[in-house]
Order: structure tokens, then C-alpha cells, then sequence
């Protein structure tokens, strides 16, 4: 009964008072967020800790979820945070330069026919490892092939405009074709 | 193994919550944070707004504006005498106001080029409205007859209205005309300049006794060498 609720009724459960719910909450997103903590990352010590770091997060400030909006960009939201942090703290000079591809407008479609044909794919290379591409455009691989999220959630967490995430994506893909063509793989 | 080790974390965490360790930050804390978010954006707004208009009024009541009409001396001074400092703190402030707005949904909706020229479009409109209102000219009157009630704004409005030897801006009333100059004296009614006009600029013709003027020229001790010259009433 209680696994029938969806993720936003749990989360207005949790609001009310009812902490035990929370839990489920946890079980849903744990293996999505450690996934993608691990591959964003790109760190294998700790990632425990930090989706840890992410669940108490979530927890103080559930309050100000919208019950009425999904939850799971929501808690991506937070995760994207968190993990940002993270990565800072071991890298030296600043993450996110000034995006570029922020300032106009771009007109990108979200194909699913495009998507399906290249998920197996790039899902395939992601998979081997992405630590080579700079955060920017690692977390939106993730994002798009990996948490198999769509362009709106991707730009609700992110916090930039949707066409902006058609930009990255290609970007992002370019980057990989880049990177990966020793590899004799034609993306 | 994995699942093992997340039971224990989330069990970890349950029991932290239980416990009181990891407290639930109340909705009230949340409405503060926005409350101050939106009132810190829409003071932004009215400053920015407030100082875009006076910006124009600036330049309106100094007289600056009417440079633009007196030829290529005038474009270059009207240039180097622009109030670049306001526009400066304005584009600041807009800036600081897009950044509060990108916090917002319809603010990282939309790329940066258009809600940063959106927000000129509206603070410049909203700014124009109040110039078509006496705003700022009640603030000068009271400012000029030094009843303004808020100290420090004043200085802003007291002499906008007066010469301004350093910048080669004269205003005043015709106190005496020749064939190719005139005297003024200023408002104020303390010092006068002789205001010696272009070649060709029929004095007796266009002047009279009483007219207020503007003029812009090179300052030689009292004797003013006029490149503009445009007679206005004292309230323009």
C-alpha cells in the first residue's frame, strides 16, 4: 500500500510529521543517487558519505518542497548541489566558468527517436568512464543517458533554460566523440 | 553489500532524525528566506528604477541635453559630461537584480542576453513614467529651497539648476544685449559673464532683455566664448 504512494504524497507524509516515510523515500533515490554521485564525481572514496550528506539535506529541507511539483527534480536539485560542493573541495580554481550558452535563446528538440538510437551507446562509453570530460558536460551526460531524465527535469535542476540543455547535450556529445575516437567508436 | 551498507546509512540517518540530530528547518524559515528574497529584489527594482529617471531628469534640468544640439563640440561635451557613474551603478544594480531573479523559475527559464534586457526595458519604461510625473522637480523646488525633509539627497538636486563654470555651462537671464554679445546673470543673481555668441548668431535678432538662456562655451575670466546658445524658460 504504502509503495503506491508516489514520491510527492511521501514527501507531504514527511512535511506532516510522519519521519518514517522518509525511509522509503531513501530506498527510492539511493541506487539513482548514488549513481549518479559516483559517476559525477568521478571518485570512488566517500561517495557514501556525500548521498548521506544529500539525504539529510533533503530531510532539513523538505519543507520547502512544493507538493504540488515533482519530487524528483526536486531532490536532483540537491544531489546537484551537494556533489558540485564535493567536487570543489578537490579540485583547485573554479568549477563552473561563465556559460556562454546561458545568454541566448537556443530552439533544440528533445527527439525521443534521436535519444533511443544513441542511449545504448553513449550509455556504453559513459559507463566506461567519464573523467575525462570536464563536470559542465559529465553531469549532463548523466543527466540525459544515464538518469534517462528529460530536458525540462534537466533544466529545473540545473537551473538553466531548456534550450541551454540541447546545447550542452550536443556539446557534451561532441566533447565525447572528441575523446573517445581512439576508441574507434562512431557516436 | 552495497544494500547492506545503505540499510545502514539510511538507518543511520532514521535514527539521527529520531533522535533530534537532523531537525526539519520549520516552513516559516523558508517564507522569511523568500520574503527577504523578493522584498531585496523590488527595493533593487525601485532604486534602479529611481535612479534611471533621475539620470534623465539630470541631464534634462542641467541642460546637458540641449549640448546635443549644438554640433559636434556639443556631442563631444555632452560625452565627457554624462553622468557615466550613475549609468555604471545602474547597470550594477541590474545586474545584482538579474541574479536575484535567476533564483526564481521564470528568472533561469530564460536565457541571461533577455532577462537582463528585459529588465532595462521595464526599469527604463517604469523610469520614463516618473519623469512624466513632477517627481523629481518637487524634490529640486524643495531641494532648491533647502526644505527638502531627507538629509543627503539634496545635493543631488540643489544645483542642477545653476552655471557650471569648470564644465563651460552657463545658465542665466539677459541682463543687456550687443550686437555680438550679451550679459547674463545667474539665477542666484551673484556674478555676471559677458557672452560673446558664433559668428553669425544675430544677438538683437534672436534675444531679448529678460530671456533665459543656456549657453555653452569656453570660460575666459567673465567673458564667456559661446559654441551653443538656446534661450528656455527658467522651469526647462
Amino acid at each position: 500500500m504504502i509503495s503506491e504512494f508516489s514520491d510527492e504524497k511521501l514527501a507531504e507524509l514527511v512535511q506532516n510529521g510522519d519521519t518514517d516515510k522518509f525511509g522509503i523515500l531513501m530506498e527510492r533515490y539511493q541506487a539513482k543517487l548514488f549513481r549518479y554521485g559516483k559517476k559525477f564525481i568521478s571518485r570512488d572514496d566517500n561517495i557514501e558519505d556525500v548521498v548521506q550528506d544529500v539525504f539529510i539535506k533533503t530531510y532539513q529541507n523538505i519543507q520547502s518542497f512544493d507538493v504540488t511539483q515533482k519530487f524528483s527534480p526536486w531532490i536532483y536539485r540537491i544531489a546537484h548541489n551537494t556533489y558540485i560542493n564535493s567536487i570543489k573541495k578537490t579540485i583547485t580554481g573554479p568549477l563552473y566558468l561563465f556559460d556562454f550558452d546561458t545568454i541566448l535563446s537556443h530552439t533544440v528538440v528533445d527527439d525521443p527517436i534521436v535519444r533511443e538510437k544513441e542511449q545504448k551507446e553513449i550509455k556504453e562509453i559513459v559507463d566506461r568512464g567519464l573523467k575525462e570530460v570536464e563536470p559542465k558536460y559529465r553531469e549532463i551526460l548523466i543527466l540525459y543517458y544515464i538518469e534517462d531524465l528529460s530536458y525540462k527535469e534537466i533544466a529545473e535542476i540545473l537551473r538553466i533554460p531548456i534550450g541551454t540543455v540541447g546545447v550542452r547535450i550536443m556539446r557534451a556529445k561532441e566533447i565525447l566523440k572528441e575523446k573517445y575516437k581512439d576508441l574507434k567508436i562512431d557516436l | 553489500m552495497e544494500n547492506e551498507n545503505f540499510k545502514n546509512k539510511k538507518e543511520e540517518i532514521l535514527e539521527k532524525i529520531r533522535k533530534g540530530e537532523v531537525k526539519m528547518r520549520p516552513k516559516a524559515f523558508f517564507l522569511a528566506k523568500i520574503s527577504l528574497l523578493v522584498f531585496v529584489a523590488f527595493i533593487t527594482f525601485v532604486v534602479s528604477v529611481l535612479l534611471v529617471s533621475y539620470t534623465w531628469f539630470n541631464l534634462r534640468a542641467g541642460g546637458h541635453i540641449l549640448l546635443l544640439s549644438f554640433g559636434g563640440r556639443g556631442f563631444f561635451e555632452f560625452f565627457l559630461l554624462f553622468p557615466w557613474f550613475l549609468l555604471l551603478i545602474d547597470v550594477m544594480l541590474i545586474l545584482f537584480l538579474d541574479s536575484l531573479l535567476k533564483k526564481f523559475k521564470f528568472g533561469y527559464h530564460h536565457p541571461v542576453l533577455f532577462v537582463f534586457l528585459g529588465s532595462i526595458l521595464v526599469i527604463t519604461l517604469a523610469g520614463s513614467m516618473i519623469n512624466m510625473t513632477s517627481f523629481h522637480k518637487n524634490i529640486m523646488q524643495m531641494a532648491e529651497n533647502k526644505k527638502l525633509p531627507i538629509p543627503g539627497v539634496g545635493g543631488f538636486y540643489s544645483d542642477l539648476r545653476k552655471s557650471h563654470e569648470e564644465s563651460g555651462l552657463f545658465r542665466g537671464i539677459i541682463v543687456s544685449l550687443a550686437t555680438s554679445s550679451f550679459i547674463i546673470r545667474g539665477k542666484e543673481g551673484t556674478k555676471t559673464f559677458e557672452v560673446f555668441t558664433p559668428k553669425g548668431f544675430g544677438v538683437i535678432t534672436f534675444l531679448n532683455v529678460g530671456d533665459t538662456v543656456f549657453v555653452a562655451g569656453d570660460v575666459e575670466g567673465n567673458m564667456v566664448r559661446a559654441y551653443g546658445i538656446r534661450r528656455i524658460s527658467y522651469e526647462d
